[in-house]
C-alpha cells in the first residue's frame, strides 16, 4: 500500500512541476483562440493543417493562411477579416 | 584516495560505454558529426547529475525509511523521464539550434540505458553524496569523452577508403571494439 502512495505521489510532484514549467515557459499566443472563436469549427482539414485548432496555431505565424480555409464563406468569412484588420490597426 | 580512484574508474577503467555496455544506441547514433557528439554529451551529463542527486535523495530519505526499496527502478525511471521532459521544454525554448540538431536522440535520454545504469550503481555501490557526485559526474564525462573520440575517429573514417561492405555502421562497430579492447585493459 505505502509503495503505491509514494509512487503515485511521486509522480502527482513529478507532473505538477512539469506543467507549471510547460506553462510559464511556453505562453500561448492570446491570438490563436481568437482565431479558433473565428472559424467554422468543422476539422475538415483541407487546409492542410489537420484541424481547426491547427490552422489557428499556423495563422500566429502567417496571419494569411486563414485564406486556405475553404469552409470559410459569407459572414464568417467578414467577421474574420474584420477582426484581422483591427488587429493590424491595433 | 576513495574519490581518486572513484574518478579514474568512472573516466576510464570502468567506462560507462567501453567496459560497461551501457548507451550503445546514442554511441553509435549521434556519433556522426562532433558538434552532435558533444551536445548529447553535454545533455546526458546535465540529465545524469541531476536524476543522481534527485535519485539519491528520494532513495535515501523516502525509500529506506518506509523499507520500500523495491520501487527503486521504477521511481528512478520516473525521475529520468520527467527530467527529460523538463530539458526538452527547455532547450526548445531557449536553445532551438541544439534542440532541432538532437532532434530524436533527445527524448531518447530517457530510454539510455546508461543514465539509469549510473543512478542504480550509485545506490548498489553504498556511495555516500560526495561520492555519488564525483561517480555520476565522471561516469557521464567518461561517456562524453568516449562518444567525442568516437566521433573524431567516425569524420576520419567517412573521408578514408573503406572496402565496400564495411562502409558505415560495420567499420564503426569495429572501431568501437578495437576502443573497447583498450579501455579494459586487453591490449
Amino acid at each position: 500500500m505505502i509503495g503505491i502512495v509514494i509512487l503515485t505521489g511521486t509522480a502527482l510532484v513529478l507532473g505538477t512541476i512539469l506543467v507549471i514549467v510547460d506553462l510559464t515557459i511556453n505562453k500561448k499566443d492570446e491570438r490563436e483562440e481568437e482565431f479558433l472563436k473565428r472559424l467554422p469549427g468543422y476539422n475538415c482539414g483541407t487546409c492542410g493543417y489537420g484541424s481547426c485548432s491547427g490552422m489557428a496555431c499556423e495563422m500566429c505565424k502567417n496571419i494569411d493562411a486563414y485564406k486556405k480555409c475553404r469552409p470559410l464563406r459569407g459572414d464568417k468569412l467578414k467577421e474574420m477579416e474584420e477582426y484581422l484588420e483591427n488587429l493590424k490597426k491595433d | 584516495m576513495n574519490l581518486i580512484s572513484i574518478v579514474t574508474s568512472a573516466l576510464l577503467t570502468e567506462n560507462v560505454v567501453l567496459t560497461k555496455f551501457l548507451g550503445i544506441c546514442p554511441f553509435m547514433g549521434v556519433s556522426t558529426k562532433r558538434r552532435n557528439a558533444i551536445s548529447m554529451g553535454i545533455s546526458v551529463m546535465l540529465v545524469v547529475t541531476l536524476s543522481s542527486i534527485i535519485t539519491w535523495t528520494l532513495y535515501h530519505f523516502l525509500l529506506v525509511p518506509t523499507k520500500t526499496e523495491y520501487l527503486k527502478t521504477v521511481l528512478f525511471v520516473l525521475v529520468i523521464a520527467s527530467l527529460v521532459q523538463l530539458l526538452e521544454i527547455i532547450l526548445k525554448r531557449y536553445f532551438k539550434q541544439i534542440h532541432d540538431m538532437l532532434g530524436l536522440y533527445l527524448p531518447l535520454i530517457t530510454t539510455n540505458c546508461a543514465v539509469l545504469g549510473i543512478v542504480l550503481l550509485n545506490i548498489n555501490n553504498d556511495y555516500n553524496f560526495i561520492e555519488m557526485l564525483t561517480y555520476s559526474i565522471c561516469s557521464s564525462l567518461g561517456f562524453t569523452l568516449v562518444i567525442y573520440i568516437f566521433s573524431s575517429m567516425r569524420e576520419k573514417i567517412n573521408n578514408s577508403d573503406v572496402p565496400q561492405p564495411f562502409k558505415g555502421h560495420p567499420i564503426a562497430l569495429i572501431t568501437a571494439a578495437i576502443m573497447a579492447l583498450l579501455f579494459s585493459r586487453y591490449v
